[in-house]
């Protein structure tokens, strides 16, 4: 039966076959003939001609499974790519000061989630473990104040207590952005309050806390200036509510013309820094990266240009590059400001100096976070260029590095990221000298201004000989990082001991005239040479 | 000495290439094209002829035309099954019997010429020694068989020239010097500088220039036709090619292009079966391929087709004169 069928079947191909040709003539195209040879063997072997009967079935069937599939991993590679592209957007350090520049307003804090998982939790936690332990103290404070006589306290130690407590001085800056007027309001009480004398038990609350408080307060103070903004309104009224209590809310504005003039200098100096620095942070990343909240930072440090005394610029210049999580509470703020009338300290230059030393380790952090960031920018732009190498070397005619994919996009990777790190890193140094000699004003009479931009210049340069050693080590550990005609070295012995790849073993095509002369030496003796 | 009987010999340097079965299937093509055909096996010594025809035990051999049992040759003349084809088999391998000497040989020869055939089909052995060449020069057409491999390519260059200078030098016989010069059986005595034909013209023209027109048409005499067997691909076609350009080339002959025969596990088949592979299945391809060979040999257009196990043949002869019979 299945015989008979099978027959039945061969003889009706075979009259389509003979019609075919009857009509076509197919024998006679060369396609035919070229495939003639083959249709018979594989109607000589039962085998081939199930193979071939499959793969006439299967192939187009497994080519679109195949398609199907490489488009499920293409779409799940781009999920993949996109989730990579949101947690890496969420451990960008950037991203850290960007909610604080759009939750300036009206955002309430919100930045805790994506701090849990940055490396400056620790810093927190730390700042949060003070922030309690100086509430407490407050607290304290609070409860002895009530105990006191609010009007004890002299103009004076006011003076002195809002030029050299930091948390004090964040007060204007509010003033200044949500409700300038209001200061106006508070003058009258300000000139009220200057007369009152802080009493002695607040005197001795304030030294006790001293010990703690130029260590910690700068923290705090940084959170402030970070959560600033997200505060904004609760602690514009919080300060409406509190002013009429608060003697010392306006003794920022105070007329100390030598300090301003030099805060004037020292910030405009740090101004034109900062933008210098976000102009090239902006250069060699990708336009929205910058972060505008530091321009905007500056702004508003310059309108309090006018209120702000020293050590608020100082402290508040470092504290734009940091970006601290925004962890304190109105509640905080207000305890803040009853434990500024009890702090007291003279010397407001000693204190911007100790400022500057506390922050000292604080200012690892933004360093960590440049660094990372200029990381970021430099593996985006090798991604980009390494490409362009690579054609480049491919198109050299006699170089040993074309030809040759097999090496790896590391090897390659690695010559050019360094290539590229040294003459941008050489770029940003020769930009940032230019731009600060070219901006740096000679403040001959303010060495603290001068010591603080020489030592910001210094961390820069520092930062980036140490971002340079540390991504040419990770990159190739074994190679010189100043020396980029020896990283090409190493690519080079990968192009030689690839060289197997020119090996062949196919055999020498009949029609060709080396199979002929194959032919010849084989057919004739080496002294038969006098045949042509 | 006039030949009155179409002989063919298909020969080959290099052994196992498919001379006696490619022989076989000619020889019964032929015979069902309607000529009266005779298959010899001159494979002296190692005949399997007779396999492939599936005649067991044959009743005699070319052993018994030396003996005295024999003393009607015609007796050597085996049925095939075959209609229109006599087999003389080569059986009755003793060892040694390949060794005949050339007054056999002559006899030999001398019977193959007084049989009553219309083609006489000569399977040779493999080599080149003069037993086989021989043979092979006795043929009216010489078939010479090749796989595409470049061991058997060497081979079959090396059996066209030394089948073309054997023929140079029997017809020389008489003239020791030029038997220095083409034959290089005895190298002490034997002049071997000429090589190619070019270089034995030369030597011709500067030390028997008189006979050398006689070189001449002897050389261009010899076209023997050329076969490839166990073709795959166009590649192995190029092979045959080659071989044409070489003798071309170092012999100045003209190889005639008889065809091909694919590889087929049909054939294979057919010889387990043994059953010619055109007759088990004249349409399929390497039946095709022989009856093109058989049409070139013939000058005549065959068609075998198989209908309920009877095969018919349609035969159309070739007006124009095709090759040289």
């Amino acid at each position: 039966m299945i015989e008979q069928f099978l027959q039945a079947s061969i003889e009706f191909a075979k009259e389509i076959w003979f019609q075919l040709e009857y009509r076509f003539h197919l024998e006679d195209t060369e396609a035919f003939k070229l495939v003639e040879p083959y249709l018979i063997q594989i109607q000589d072997n039962p085998i081939y001609l199930l193979a071939s009967l499959a793969t006439l079935f299967l192939v187009p069937y497994t080519l679109l499974k195949v398609r199907s599939l490489s488009r499920d991993r293409e779409r799940k590679l781009d999920e993949l790519i996109e989730e990579m592209e949101e947690e890496y957007d969420e451990d960008d350090p950037r991203k850290l000061r960007r909610p604080e520049v759009d939750d300036k307003t009206d955002t309430p804090p919100t930045g805790n989630e994506e701090q849990a998982t940055s490396p400056y939790t620790k810093v927190i936690d730390e700042i949060e473990e003070i922030k309690d332990t100086e509430e407490k103290l407050e607290v304290r404070k609070v409860e002895l104040s009530k105990s006191a006589n609010d009007t004890h306290t002299t103009a004076f130690k006011q003076e002195e207590y809002d030029e050299d407590d930091p948390r004090r001085l964040r007060r204007p800056e509010v003033d200044d952005r949500t409700d300038t007027p209001k200061t106006e309001g508070t003058e009258s009480i300000v000139s009220r309050l200057t007369e009152n004398e802080m009493d002695k038990n607040l005197d001795e609350l304030t030294s006790l806390d001293e010990n703690i408080s130029p260590s910690f307060d700068d923290l705090i103070n940084g959170q402030e200036d970070i959560r600033q903004p997200q505060d904004d309104i609760e602690s514009t009224e919080l300060y409406e509510h509190l002013s009429d209590k608060d003697p010392l809310a306006n003794n920022s504005e105070l007329p100390e013309l030598n300090e301003d003039e030099q805060d004037k200098e020292i910030k405009d100096l740090q101004d034109e820094m900062e933008r210098t620095i976000n102009q090239l942070t902006q250069q060699a990343e990708e336009p929205t990266t910058s972060p505008a909240s530091i321009k905007d930072l500056s702004k508003v440090d310059v309108e309090e240009d006018a209120t702000d005394d020293n050590a608020f610029h100082e402290d508040n210049f470092f504290r734009e590059d940091v970006p601290l999580p925004d962890t304190k509470s109105p509640d905080t703020k207000n305890d803040e400001t009853l434990a500024q009338e009890e702090s007291a300290i003279s010397d407001a230059e000693v204190l911007a100096a100790e400022i500057l030393a506390t922050l000292e380790p604080e200012f690892e952090e933004p360093v960590e976070l440049d660094e990372e960031l200029e990381l970021e920018t430099e593996e985006k732009e090798e991604q980009l260029i390494i490409p362009k190498t690579r054609d480049y070397e491919s198109e050299l005619p006699d170089s040993t590095f074309d030809a040759e994919p097999e090496i790896s996009s590391d090897e390659l990777g690695f010559s050019n990221e360094s290539l590229i790190s040294e003459s941008k890193s050489m770029k940003f140094e020769e930009t940032l000298d230019s731009e600060l000699d070219k901006e740096r004003p000679p403040l001959a009479n303010d060495l603290k201004s001068l010591d603080a931009s020489d030592n910001l210049i210094d961390r820069l340069k520092f930062l980036q000989t140490r971002f340079e050693n540390r991504f040419q080590s990770t990159g190739q550990p074994m190679a010189n990082a100043s020396a980029p005609i020896e990283k090409s070295v190493p690519v080079k012995d990968y192009a030689r001991f690839t060289a197997p790849r020119s090996y062949s073993s196919e055999a020498l095509p009949p029609d060709s005239e080396k199979y002929m002369e194959l032919l010849e030496s084989f057919v004739f003796m080496k002294d038969q040479k006098k045949h042509k | 000495m006039t030949i009155s009987v179409n002989i063919i010999a298909v020969g080959g340097g290099k052994g196992g290439i498919g001379k006696s079965v490619i022989c076989t299937n000619l020889a019964a093509g032929m015979a069902l094209s309607g000529q009266k055909v005779i298959l010899m096996d001159t494979d002296f010594g190692a005949s399997n002829l007779h396999a492939l025809l599936g005649i067991g035990n044959p009743a005699y051999g070319f052993q018994d035309f030396f003996t005295d049992k024999v003393t009607d040759p015609k007796t050597l003349l085996l049925d095939t099954g075959i209609s229109n084809l006599k087999f003389v088999s080569g059986a009755g391998d003793n060892p040694g019997s390949a060794n005949i000497d050339s007054k056999k040989i002559g006899a030999i020869v001398s019977f193959i010429k007084n049989l009553q055939a219309d083609t006489i089909l000569l399977d040779l052995g493999p080599g080149t020694n003069y037993n086989v060449i021989d043979f092979f020069n006795i043929s009216s057409q010489g078939v010479v068989l090749t796989t595409p491999e470049i061991t058997s390519i060497m081979k079959t260059f090396s059996f066209i020239r030394g089948t073309l200078f054997r023929k140079i030098s029997q017809a020389f016989q008489n003239s020791p010097d030029i038997q220095k010069m083409v034959d290089h059986s005895n190298p002490d005595n034997a002049n071997m500088e000429a090589y190619t034909t070019e270089l034995l013209r030369s030597k011709f023209q500067e030390q028997f220039p008189k006979h050398i027109d006689q070189l001449n048409t002897l050389i261009s005499s010899f076209n023997p036709g050329l076969v490839v067997n166990r073709v795959r691909n166009r590649k192995d076609l190029m092979a045959g090619d080659n071989l044409l350009k070489l003798v071309k080339k170092f012999l100045d002959v003209d190889v005639t292009y008889l065809g091909y025969i694919i590889e087929s596990d049909r054939v294979r088949d057919s010889i387990d079966e043994m059953i010619p592979f055109l007759i088990k299945d004249p349409q399929s391809k390497p039946s095709e391929n022989l009856q093109q060979i058989i049409g070139a040999l013939t000058n005549t257009d065959l068609q075998f087709v198989k209908r309920e196990g009877r095969i018919f043949v349609s035969k159309q002869v070739r007006l124009s004169s095709g090759w040289e019979a």
